[in-house]
């Protein structure tokens, strides 16, 4: 909404700046969100009178034009002369600048001297309604003044950012109101009375409300013998400054008004309205209305139409029709002022795409005890801007009459939520200046009656909220919550969220976050099966685009994309993971059913592990470094039962995955992503992921740390090294160390693993180093030896393992 | 003979200083304190002397000894000096090579803005509470006062999923659906982190974002006590001098309702370009929770108020790290993230 502030000056004495009100308003709860100051840049632009109009004696189409502007009288060859002698037209003197740009500068125009230039509205920079040519001035000012003061063009527009509630201010009066109540500055509410003709409206016309519900209120006047006409410029001007672009004064005073008071009028064609009978009803199914702007709309059964009883005319609180428009034969008019209820016209303008001022008030809510005065009020502009005859009396259908409420308020209730010791008086004084009454006064205990205007007062909450905002935020004193003292801490689920991000970041991991939509097209670049459950997605009934219209079911896609992403910006290293939500449709056992989150936690790694460095060669990451990852990560969740067994799954290399088992239970996957679907993300090197249910994760981890004492007897190492087969699994070989050897094995490490010369084909060597040690002594060598030789027997008698020496 | 260990004395002083090697050194020594050297000589030769002299001259013979043993030994732990650093020299290495980078990375930049938005609220009793990323219209918009076809959903437009489910909108169900279940029992102190969507994507929206919400509901909570809890979050979160200003505001789930802001962080409120010249920063809205929330999640609200608040993360985040885009956050450019 935009406000002019001298226009707004018409209805309260304001004698705060334009900043100081702003800034007021917005401490009040009205926020402007800017304070515009009209700089019209007409410097050196003044008011000139014509003092004579002559032929250029050398050129037939010019004119030498002789103006007074107070302190000289200049000549100017001018095109046009659309202006007698005695004409106030705005005269551009040498030296001064249009907004176009254009210098004034003296000239010789065909041998005559030309001392400055008369300018039409366009050139001055206005769009305002005048007759093709020089700006000729409707009123009478002192010759000489600049133009900017004559046609009243220093102004501030003040842009309101009105909260959905405060539909009160968009309208000018009702803005002045609070305005009043802010500052204390008198209203200004008195408009001159509406002097009526003899004939009565009820002889030439009726209305008929047929949808009470959707139409609480109708009400017409009838202005007869109108003559159309630009309206005066002054009334341009103001419709200029809050960006309503004039057309005539027909159309000019119903948007004035409007401005005024908030209430949106339509003026249809008397003649054209068939039997002079308003119908206000609901559309007929697929009923056709051609609008203002010549479209023609194909009509709902839930929107409301006004209607005449050959069909409709109007889309209620939208737009016009076209077949009652106001033309330049319309005589007399038949001006609506009429109520309708918010949904209905929201729901209209939604689905017809048709967005209107009225409309925009319509839908918000607008007072239906305002109709009769705005029509009244319209009805003597359009009197006196056109001349028109008012007919006597208004048609008004008001079948449910709505009065003012009451609200019950305490101002005990009110010290405690606002947390303020304001006297009673002081709370009585803020209601009575906003407006509002104090009825019944008891002790503790008022009964507040409320203004139709403030519709969005119902209970004793919204009247809290007028002390606090009136008396000022900025007054309530600042205090921290007493009563029982609470403990902040985090849930088991949130410190296992933390320590894993931790653990992760201290691993060399960096946290992103992607979108938790997706293309559906993912799911097939990732090369899933047809039925893989990831395919069951929740689709997004109205997304912004194809990219993301489903909501993800794997991060892996979204991963890869950003491993993409950082490829393309030449950043070829990339140690990321992601801790988030993906989403499964689960059981729809009703429509309010909620699809299952789960939360998974996705790694990847691609090329070197270290960033380079002048010292020594990097290693590329493998498998292996993301398995080292994982297996951290299970250690400092404190799981120990967990396995790794080779799996094949569409998007990973067949012979390079791995499902993680804890205990009996699948918790995720991990291995190197199959070329085809890397090649799908444009990427060229290999990439390893892991997925990992975290709910699963999370369920099998143990926080509590049990401390194990140091060993009081020392250890005894010992190096074993076997010749398998190559499909012999290494961690088959690692549970048979511990199995064969018992309690005092203590550890094993992996330490060697080969496969080449000296080695027969299909067979690998692997190192071992195996450390011994009992609990209740220190071990001999032949204790040991005799371990050790049982583990060597079981390795060949399992696995047909040879020594290796 | 006296003269004669003090001519030695002088040789053997002279001999060793002029030694650079060890070996040398070694042979000086057997030549004047070995079993043949010159000293022991001296002793041996002593059976010549007058039984006066003899104690006197042993006692001169064993100081020398023991005077020219000192000089040997200082002279050795010179020369070991000398060659230790030699050896350093050579092992000099060039400070200025750039050292090896330890394999680190850092947490994204809305996980810490948000686990500092948590620190401060868990030290002030606050509680951490989940909820669902996918709602039903009943928790993102009922139960919190806005009615189908209420003007207050235009305010965000929503993605759904079906006509009863979509993507929570703001953080604020968590609100409900905690009062729901803890109803009627106070005190209630909670703060509710997590993803947010609507359907927006311009530089200072994304269809993603994070909100923190947080509410406190008990026996006597007044307007002051949220004005003095958004202080000392600001406080803590971006400077001790900061300032809040509350301006009144509506949303449906609050009355009275307001909109915070703080003295902006460039230009501590004398305006500039960031604040729009006003000083001021916008950076949460907040209000006392409306009694038909309190209603509609099992509370009475003649006999408890609370407050709420939300917050944006990604804003407070671009605030504190000068950044202005907010879309950057889900890129995940690496360049980005390695700055935190």
């Amino acid at each position: 909404m935009l406000v002019s502030y001298e226009w707004l000056k018409d209805y309260v004495e304001i004698d705060l700046s334009p900043e100081e009100l702003a800034e007021k308003l917005t401490m009040t709860g009205i926020e402007v969100e800017s304070v515009r100051q009209l700089d019209p840049g007409l410097k050196g632009v003044v008011v000139g009178k014509v003092l004579s109009v002559n032929k250029h004696p050398e050129a037939d189409k010019l004119y030498v034009v002789q103006v007074d502007v107070k302190d000289e009288i200049l000549d100017i060859v001018v095109g046009i002369a659309n202006y007698e002698t005695g004409d106030l037209v705005p005269v551009a003197k040498p030296g001064a600048v249009l907004p176009n740009g254009m210098k004034i500068k003296k000239t010789k125009l065909r041998g005559v001297n030309s001392n400055g230039m008369l300018c039409s509205s366009e050139e001055l920079g206005l769009e305002l309604c005048h007759e093709y040519g020089i700006l000729v001035l409707d009123e009478v000012h002192p010759v000489g003044q600049e133009i900017a003061d004559a046609l009243g063009l220093r102004d501030w527009v003040l842009e309101l950012g009105l909260t959905p509630n405060r539909s009160d201010c968009l309208g000018l009066i009702g803005l002045a109101y609070e305005v009043s109540a802010i500052t204390g500055a008198p209203l200004k509410l008195d408009f001159p009375e509406v002097k009526e003709d003899e004939e009565d409206i009820v002889e030439m016309a009726q209305v008929r409300i047929i949808d009470e519900e959707l139409c609480p209120r109708y009400s017409a006047k009838i202005i007869k013998n109108i003559k159309i006409q630009p309206s005066p410029l002054w009334y341009q001007r103001r419709l200029l400054s809050v960006g309503i672009r004039p057309i005539n004064n027909i159309v000019d005073v119903t948007n004035y008004v409007m401005w005024e008071s908030g209430q949106p009028l339509h003026a249809f064609d008397y003649d054209r309205v068939k039997d002079s009978t308003v119908i206000i009803r609901r559309a007929y199914k697929d009923e056709k209305l051609i609008t203002l702007d010549e479209q023609e709309r194909c009509l709902e059964e839930d929107m409301l139409v006004i209607a005449d009883p050959s069909g409709a005319v109007a889309l209620a609180g939208v737009m016009g029709g076209l077949s009652t428009e106001i033309t330049e034969k319309t005589r007399d008019v038949l001006l609506e002022s009429a109520n309708f209820e918010p949904t209905t016209i929201r729901k209209t303008s939604r689905d017809l795409g048709l967005r209107s001022e009225a409309s925009l008030r319509f839908e918000r809510w607008v007072d239906p005890n305002g109709t009769v005065d705005a029509a009244n009020r319209a009805a003597q502009l359009l009197a006196r801007l056109a001349n028109g005859q008012v007919v006597k009396g208004t048609l008004d259908e008001y079948p449910a009459v709505k009065g003012k409420t009451s609200v019950h308020f305490r101002p005990d209730k009110a010290r405690k939520i606002i947390g303020l010791n304001l006297a009673d008086s002081e709370m009585k004084s803020i209601f009575n200046k906003l407006g509002f009454s104090v009825s019944e006064v008891n002790d503790n205990n008022f009964k507040v009656q409320i203004p139709t205007r403030r519709p969005d007062i119902t209970r004793e909450e919204d009247l809290v909220e007028e002390v606090a905002r009136i008396y000022g935020y900025e007054h309530i004193e600042t205090t921290l919550p007493r009563g029982t003292i609470t403990q902040g801490r985090k849930t088991r689920e949130q410190k296992l969220v933390d320590m894993t991000k931790e653990l992760l970041i201290a691993c060399g991991l960096y946290e992103v976050i992607t979108y938790s939509f997706v293309s559906s097209r993912i799911l097939n670049d990732l090369k899933l099966e047809v039925n893989d459950y990831l395919r069951n997605v929740v689709n997004i009934y109205n997304p912004i685009s194809e990219e993301q219209s489903v909501m993800r079911t794997t991060l892996l896609g979204n991963l890869l994309n950003v491993l993409k992403y950082n490829v393309n910006r030449n950043i070829y290293s990339q140690r990321i993971f992601e801790l988030g939500n993906v989403f499964l449709p689960g059981e729809k056992s009703s429509a309010y059913s909620l699809p299952e989150e789960r939360e998974t936690l996705t790694m990847a790694l691609m090329g070197i592990w270290e960033e380079k460095n002048w010292q020594h060669k990097q290693n590329p990451v493998d498998f292996y470094y993301l398995k080292g990852i994982i297996e951290a990560l299970l250690g400092r969740l404190g799981i120990v039962d967990y396995k790794f067994y080779p799996v094949k799954y569409p998007s990973f290399h067949p012979a390079r995955a791995a499902e993680i088992f804890i205990g009996e239970e699948k918790v995720g996957i991990l291995g190197e992503v199959h070329a085809d679907v890397v090649s799908r993300f444009d990427l060229q090197e290999r990439v390893y992921m892991a997925e990992l249910n975290f709910k699963t994760l999370s369920r099998h981890a143990k926080m509590l740390i049990n401390f194990k004492p140091l060993p009081r007897f020392p250890a005894v190492l010992r190096d074993i090294a076997v010749m398998v087969k190559e499909d012999v699994l290494s961690h088959d070989i690692s549970r048979e160390i511990f199995n064969a050897g018992g309690e005092l094995v203590e550890n094993e490490t992996l330490f060697d693993m080969y496969q080449g010369e000296q080695i027969s084909t299909g067979y690998r060597s692997l190192a071992y180093s195996i450390v011994y040690r009992s609990k209740q002594k220190t071990l001999t060598d032949e204790e040991v030896n005799e371990v050790h030789q049982r583990i060597i027997k079981s390795l060949e008698e399992e696995f047909g393992a040879g020594l290796r020496e | 003979m006296k003269e004669q260990l003090q001519e030695i004395k002088k040789r053997a002083e002279k001999e060793i200083k002029s030694t650079d090697e060890f070996a040398k050194l070694k042979e000086i020594q057997v030549k004047y304190l070995g079993k043949k050297g010159e000293i022991t000589q001296v002793l041996r030769s002593m059976g010549k002397l007058s039984k006066e002299d003899r104690p006197f001259i042993g006692k001169l013979a064993n100081q020398v000894k023991d005077e020219i043993t000192e000089i040997i030994d200082k002279r050795k732990e010179y020369l070991e000096d000398l060659e230790k650093d030699k050896r350093y020299i050579s092992e000099r290495i060039d400070v200025t090579l750039p050292g090896i980078k330890p394999v680190i990375s850092q947490l994204h930049p809305l996980t810490l803005i948000m686990n500092e938005i948590k620190e401060i609220f868990l030290g002030m009793g606050f509680t951490i509470a989940d909820g669902p990323e996918i709602e039903t219209d009943y928790y993102n918009f009922e139960a919190l006062n806005i009615p189908k076809e209420h003007p207050a959903r235009d305010m965000q437009d929503s993605f759904y999923i079906t006509e009863e489910i979509l993507l929570r909108t703001h953080t604020s169900p968590v609100q409900i659906r905690t009062m729901e279940r803890v109803a009627p029992e106070v005190p209630l102190r909670i703060i509710a982190p997590g993803k947010v969507y609507r359907r927006d994507d311009d530089a200072t929206h994304s269809p993603m974002f994070h909100q923190v919400e947080g509410f406190a509901v008990d026996k006597e909570i007044s307007m002051g006590d949220l004005k003095g809890t958004l202080l000392t979050f600001a406080r803590q979160m971006f400077g001790k001098d900061l300032q809040i200003r509350l301006r009144p505001s509506f949303f449906p789930f609050t009355e009275p309702s307001a909109e915070v802001d703080i003295s902006c962080v460039i230009c501590r409120g004398d305006g500039c370009r960031v604040c729009g010249q006003t000083g001021w920063m916008e950076i949460l809205g907040a209000g006392m929770i409306h009694p038909r929330v309190l209603e509609i999640s099992g509370y009475d609200p003649e006999k408890v108020t609370g407050y709420a608040f939300g917050m944006g993360v990604e804003r407070i985040a671009m605030l504190k790290y000068s950044m202005d885009d907010l879309r950057l956050f889900f890129t995940n450019d690496l360049r980005m993230l390695e700055q935190f």
